[in-house]
């Protein structure tokens, strides 16, 4: 392993809040990272973004962190962001943050990755399953009508969750949040009403309706099908899965907000967002 | 031309120096505000002065990058040889402007040593995340800010906050939300690791709030932070009551109606046989 940090920071011009981790080496996926309540790309994910200097799963790896504002963005069109922007990292490098002023990250910045993995923390994860029952959605909807369907990069996926808030919020799950995510996000939140509120909780529209669509669509699309990382004890979220997921794994002794921060103690979420699986 | 040295550099002034650099081109004003006051702030001696502080944030946050820069060269993370081009205000070079500003952030380079190029790319990614906008106006408030603004602004989000406690029903109007983000995020958004005591080293130390009793400027600042503090507080203790409030509610909705009844005469014990968070007004909330 080569001294000094394997890959380079590189903050998405036209997208506010997306950074991109540019790999070193040779680069052969893309793993797609949505935070959740007012996360942010490093602190949400705690030492991903270093994983490469001593994990070579990881080190060829480009890691893009999707960046919103879970107090002011609609749920919804977080998910329509992430799908319709996601073309311009898949399958091939982002363009512009493989040459700055002349000068490239490494040698092969063209050949398009061959593997696609998104992860999701907490309302993250639920944005993802909107974006990936749209696109799939889309599909049909573009087949029947005999066109080509647009924005299906994100259909490549392979899903993996860490306390999803696919089943909204638990009773009293605001302070569990002040702890998780501090006042003044749910403050916020909770003042403006935001989607991010409203839209969490227990049997909400935007809960339902996910959840029917992504069951109803999960037959032919494998790929909405979840391989899910709980907390335990988690006080944010309702631990529920959709029918259609696979047989989450549970672990003990990590929050909501610890969950999925690898570090030199925890190393699971490493491991299980290269593979979906515990050890 | 793979040149890893230099790619981390040109990403870096994207990130750290392009935006403070187009603050001060997009808005002259504020620029040349600044730099008026720090030529009469030289004249006065020590006389410690506030004012255009939009533009004092942003030349502080642009000595502090060149910190970051020199840190990075030591530790082999930047390249020496690369020509990055001397950054102007104005027509001030940055260097000259430094000692004057340094006012504000103390002598920056010389307080750092030498970093591991791991660590050193970990810390610049936590600091680029905890310049959040509410986290620049927080400091711009307490550290620059002259009274008046720093009166009016506290004493919105302080409005707000009873409003909420005395109506814990209240939904608020985005742009009232918006004016007093820097109250419910600015502390929040701080880069602090209790434990760990390097953080102190780093560049960023002038507008760690842990140093801030090194500052002359310090005393002022403390006197609005505590009021932002005061000010959360209230917030802290409105949201416990909201949580509480939901938590009934959901109870009733879980019961039939004879039970729902009997739940609205003990629903206090109850919650603390479930094992609730409260909140103490000393310690705010916590977990029975």
């Amino acid at each position: 392993m080569s001294a000094g940090p394997s890959h380079t920071r590189y903050e998405v011009g036209d997208l506010p809040g997306w950074v991109l981790y540019v790999s070193h080496s040779r680069a052969v996926r893309l793993v797609v990272f949505v935070h959740g309540f007012r996360g942010k790309a490093v602190a949400t994910w705690d030492e991903f973004s270093s994983s490469g200097h001593t994990d070579l799963w990881w080190r060829d790896t480009d890691m893009l962190f999707v960046g919103y504002d879970s107090a002011h963005d609609n749920i919804t069109a977080v998910a329509d962001r992430v799908r319709t922007n996601l073309r311009k990292f898949y399958p091939k490098p982002h363009t512009p943050a493989m040459n700055l002023g002349g000068t490239t990250p490494r040698d092969d910045t063209s050949t398009p990755y061959g593997e696609l993995v998104a992860l999701g923390h907490s309302l993250g994860g639920l944005v993802l399953r909107r974006a990936m029952a749209d696109a799939a959605q889309d599909r049909l909807d573009s087949e029947t009508a005999g066109e080509k369907p647009q924005h299906q990069e994100i259909l490549n996926a392979k899903l993996r969750l860490f306390s999803p808030a696919s089943a909204g919020f638990r009773p009293a799950g605001m302070l569990g949040l002040v702890k998780a995510s501090g006042l003044g996000t749910v403050v916020e939140m909770y003042l403006r009403r935001s989607s991010a509120y409203t839209d969490l909780q227990p049997g909400s529209e935007l809960l339902v309706t996910t959840r029917n669509r992504t069951e109803q669509l999960a037959p032919q699309f494998s790929q909405l099908r979840a391989r899910i990382l709980w907390a335990n004890p988690d006080d944010v979220v309702n631990t529920e899965r959709y029918n259609t997921d696979f047989v989450a794994e549970t672990v003990d002794q990590q929050s909501h907000s610890t969950v999925c921060k690898p570090n030199p103690q925890y190393g699971l979420p490493l491991h299980f967002g290269a593979t979906g699986r515990r050890p | 031309m793979t040149d890893i040295p230099l790619y981390r550099l040109r990403a870096f002034e994207a990130s750290f120096i392009e935006p403070h650099m187009l603050f001060l081109e997009e808005y002259p004003q504020a620029r040349d505000d600044a730099l008026e006051l720090l030529a009469l702030h030289l004249m006065a001696g020590d006389q410690f002065v506030r004012g255009a502080s939009h533009g004092l944030l942003r030349m502080c946050l642009l000595v502090e990058s060149e910190a970051w820069l020199e840190a990075g060269r030591r530790a082999g993370y930047f390249p020496y040889a690369a020509g990055t081009p001397e950054i102007v205000i104005g027509e001030v070079p940055l260097d000259k402007l430094a000692a004057r500003l340094g006012y504000y952030t103390g002598p920056l380079q010389e307080a750092f040593s030498s970093a591991d190029p791991n660590r050193l790319a970990t810390q610049l990614a936590l600091e680029a995340e905890g310049l959040t906008p509410s986290r620049l106006e927080y400091l711009r408030l307490l550290i620059f800010a002259e009274n008046d603004e720093q009166r009016k602004r506290i004493e919105q989000a302080e409005q707000v906050a009873a409003l909420f406690v005395r109506r814990p029903d209240i939904t608020m109007p985005t742009d009232a939300m918006d004016e007093i983000s820097w109250v419910l995020h600015g502390p929040d958004d701080e880069i602090y690791e209790e434990d760990d005591p390097s953080l102190m080293e780093w560049p960023s130390r002038w507008r760690r709030e842990q140093s801030w009793h090194e500052r002359q400027w310090a005393e002022n600042a403390q006197n609005l932070r505590d009021r932002v503090k005061r000010c959360r507080q209230q917030f802290e203790a409105a949201i416990a009551q909201v949580a509480l409030d939901e938590r009934r509610a959901g109870e009733l909705q879980n019961r039939d109606v004879n039970a729902a009844a009997e739940t609205v005469g003990y629903s206090e014990a109850a919650a603390v046989d479930a094992d609730i968070l409260y909140w103490d007004q000393e310690d705010g909330i916590g977990n029975e």
